[in-house]
């Protein structure tokens, strides 16, 4: 058959393709060179001292950073939805991570979303990741957030396995005074919580991320009632939608089942009848609906430790406890005249600048 | 012979006010193709090189890059002229392609489905380069056919589609899919962004096979980026048996996006994906979800609320009625009573388009040998036997 036989004499105009405004970049050795700093697996190294002055760092209220202004290194990771980029500014060379998010919606929303990133973000709170701006450009939504040098929780739990309940608590209580602040001060829930939106550093931060992105991306599928997030730390309410909208406590839940599965060294949830994997989506949403929540063996774990799990994996979010009043729980302060050293225990589980 | 229509045509000129923001100067990113040395300044006979988006490119020299125009977790696609033909085509890299064995055999797969499809509307695989080391190399060149852009860029954009423009992209959709499904090939991944179209209209089916895995095994993840919005609810239901009907339930969701310029059933994930196609067609009577063999499926569509659904009139209000007929029996949830590809071309919709004795089915079903336990040496001599077909004098030389 003849090519374009049944044309019709229809025409487009072709649009100009959209392209990504950022490429995964990373210097042939693997070597980021600035000037007199060098930074590579094994650290950062500054070659000579260089007499002028540094401009001061930019802080989040400045409103000064543009996208022109910074130098990717190389992609740190994947994280909901999008790619997450090392960067430098250029001038005062402050590292930031750079969030970059494909989105599928209409032109319009995008900068409305933009900006309702920036606002949800604007965090002054030492355990939440510092949002310093968001921008729309080319169907993209990038973010600028405060760089977190040791990865996250998830990166952690790769190379540990376990955490012992000593760290856990320190651990615990830096994600519940965040928990705090987002709740009772900001009133966001997270809706995403999970171990690789838990970041930490090598001074032995811990900070939540990615809080206010579920929540913007719920609007854009324009329904009331979605689920975003993980299955696996997705409470039991939002599962089967017999709440009417979300609560703060459904976090609550989710942190629940990250400590859990960070003192076991696995999700847990198992699949039944001794399976290695999950049949289907619909078995692990079965399991978690119906069957009893999952409980920290008693022999191996503080009474205190067993206690606080419970508090959290309530299945009726009525009976769950508060970020607030979970503060005040026995497991959160017991170990605190220990004196847990974090940044030593995120420093030797992995180099400083781990995601390197 | 089909009628002809009057001549429409679309302006090129770009909306007023619609000034594009200068984009933010990247380090190192470039706009053209560069040529570069080659690594380690040994220079292979037949190949140049060339530097694409920070990606090497090693190609057979009668192929000169042009511009970079995609990139996505596969690798980087860029325009390119073949001088001994003067014909343009897009090459694509695929890096790195036994990283992933998963990843490799897809593309296998697509190798070889695409060796075998001759029709219009699908995208034609002009050549595999061949590499210099068989036993060594780690990329994959492969040259397609080039096409101006892509259905999900024509529908994003401003510009308005009549009547016309929605019933030929579906004709020839439908058409490719028709050819496709004579040989036994389901799609199973059709979306806008997989079809490719050019100024004048045409249409291409491509992307056989090439999704890259997405997620950690065990694990199920929500996944914003990676599109669920065109599958069927067979697959999101988990159904062990499913035929080409999965593809008429995407081409429904491709023909309503075209309709209404936007996705019908956005999901965030697997279940919100569920909630949204029943919010629409309607919660389902009992007879009609007796498809679904995983028994923990069946029980969670079964406890959805109830819901009355919406028309697609309502939805699509200035659409042709003949139209929304055909949409209604494409988006039928339950795939034994949804329209077949040939039903669908013999709709009243269609009748100013097609002929079925323009439309002759593929000469044979096509069969795969794919092993998915294959290693990397048995996957890599399959590659290479794949381009041996394009470049049958490489058989005789040691490599």
């Amino acid at each position: 058959m003849k090519k374009g036989n049944l044309g019709l004499g229809l025409k487009l105009s072709v649009p100009v393709s959209d392209q990504s405004n950022f490429a995964r970049f990373l210097t042939e050795s693997g070597t980021f060179k600035d000037g007199d700093l060098l930074v590579n697996r094994d650290g950062v190294r500054i070659v000579s001292q260089n007499d002028v002055e540094a401009p001061p760092p930019i802080k989040p209220t400045d409103n000064q950073l543009t996208l022109a202004d910074i130098d990717v290194i190389k992609v740190v990771g994947k994280g909901n939805g999008g790619v997450v980029q090392l960067v430098q500014h250029k001038w005062t060379s402050q590292f930031f991570a750079l969030k970059v998010i494909q989105m599928n919606i209409e032109e319009s929303m995008r900068k409305q979303i933009a900006q309702e990133l920036k606002i949800n973000q604007q965090a002054q709170c030492p355990y939440v990741v510092v949002c310093y701006q968001s921008f729309y450009e080319n169907g993209v939504i990038s973010i600028i957030l405060e760089y977190m040098d040791g990865g996250s929780l998830a990166d952690l739990l790769k190379k540990v396995k376990t955490i012992p309940e000593d760290y856990l608590a320190a651990i615990c209580k830096q994600v519940l005074k965040g928990l705090v602040y987002l709740h009772h001060e900001k009133h966001i829930i997270h809706r995403d919580l999970k171990p690789s939106n838990l970041l930490i550093n090598h001074i032995g931060e811990v900070k939540i991320t990615d809080f206010g992105v579920s929540a913007i991306m719920e609007s854009t599928s324009g329904q009331a009632n979605t689920f975003i997030g993980t299955y696996n730390y997705m409470s039991p309410e939002r599962i089967n939608g017999s709440q009417r909208g979300y609560n703060y406590k459904s976090d609550i839940w989710s942190l629940g089942l990250i400590l859990l599965e960070c003192a076991l060294g696995r999700f847990p949830y198992a699949p039944p009848d001794q399976s290695e994997t999950w049949e289907s989506i619909f078995e692990l949403i079965e399991t978690i609906v119906d069957k009893p929540p999952p409980i920290p063996p008693s022999e191996q774990f503080s009474t205190e430790f067993c206690s606080f799990i419970s508090a959290c994996l309530q299945k009726d979010p009525k009976d769950r406890l508060s970020a607030q009043e979970l503060m005040a729980h026995p497991f959160v302060n017991m170990y605190d005249d220990l004196e847990v050293d974090l940044s030593a225990y995120f420093s030797n589980a992995g180099s400083p600048l781990a995601t390197l | 012979m089909s009628k002809k229509m009057g001549l429409l045509r679309i302006g090129s000129k770009k909306r007023q006010g619609d000034i594009k923001r200068s984009k933010p100067r990247c380090r190192n990113s470039k706009k053209m193709a560069t040529l570069v040395e080659p690594p380690n300044r040994i220079k292979p006979k037949g190949k140049h090189y060339y530097t694409i988006w920070q990606t090497l490119f090693e190609i057979d020299t009668k192929y000169v890059p042009i511009k970079p125009i995609g990139r996505g977790a596969y690798g980087v696609v860029c325009s390119s002229i073949n001088r001994e033909t003067n014909e343009k085509v897009a090459i694509k890299k695929i890096g790195n392609i036994f990283e992933n064995s998963i990843d490799a055999l897809r593309t296998l797969r697509e190798l070889k489905l695409l060796r075998h499809i001759r029709h219009e509307n699908v995208i034609a695989l002009k050549d595999v380069m061949m590499p210099i080391h068989k036993t060594s190399f780690k990329d994959v060149y492969l040259v397609y056919e080039l096409m101006d852009t892509d259905l999900h860029q024509i529908i994003k954009s401003s510009q308005p589609l009549s009547n016309d423009h929605c019933k030929y992209f579906l004709f020839q959709l439908l058409r490719g899919l028709k050819y496709l499904h004579s040989a036994n090939i389901l799609h199973r991944d059709l979306k806008p962004g997989n079809l490719l179209v050019n100024a004048n209209c045409d249409l291409k089916i491509c992307d056989f096979g090439l999704a890259r895995t997405n997620g950690v095994d065990g694990q199920f993840m929500t996944e914003y980026v990676v599109t669920r919005w065109y599958r069927a609810p067979e697959l999101l239901l988990c159904c062990d048996n499913y035929g080409t009907s999965i593809d008429v339930w995407s081409v429904g969701c491709i023909f309503a996006e075209i309709l209404g310029r936007k996705p019908i059933f956005p999901g965030t994930e697997c279940l919100n994906q569920l909630k949204l196609i029943i919010s629409v067609l309607g919660s389902q009577h009992e007879s009609h979800l007796e498809f679904i063999d995983n028994a923990k499926a069946r029980r969670f569509i079964k406890s959805l609320p109830y819901t009355r659904g919406r028309h697609f009139s309502q939805l699509y209000p200035q659409a042709d009625p003949l139209a929304i007929d055909l949409l209604q029996k494409m988006l039928v949830f339950d795939p034994t009573k949804r329209i077949t590809v040939l039903e669908a071309l013999q709709h009243p919709y269609m009748a100013s388009l097609y002929d079925p004795r323009c439309d002759p089915p593929a000469q044979v079903p096509i069969s795969l040998d794919i092993d998915e336990h294959w290693g990397e040496p048995m996957i890599r001599e399959m590659f290479w036997n794949e381009m041996l077909h394009y470049h049958p004098e490489a058989a005789s030389a040691n490599a």
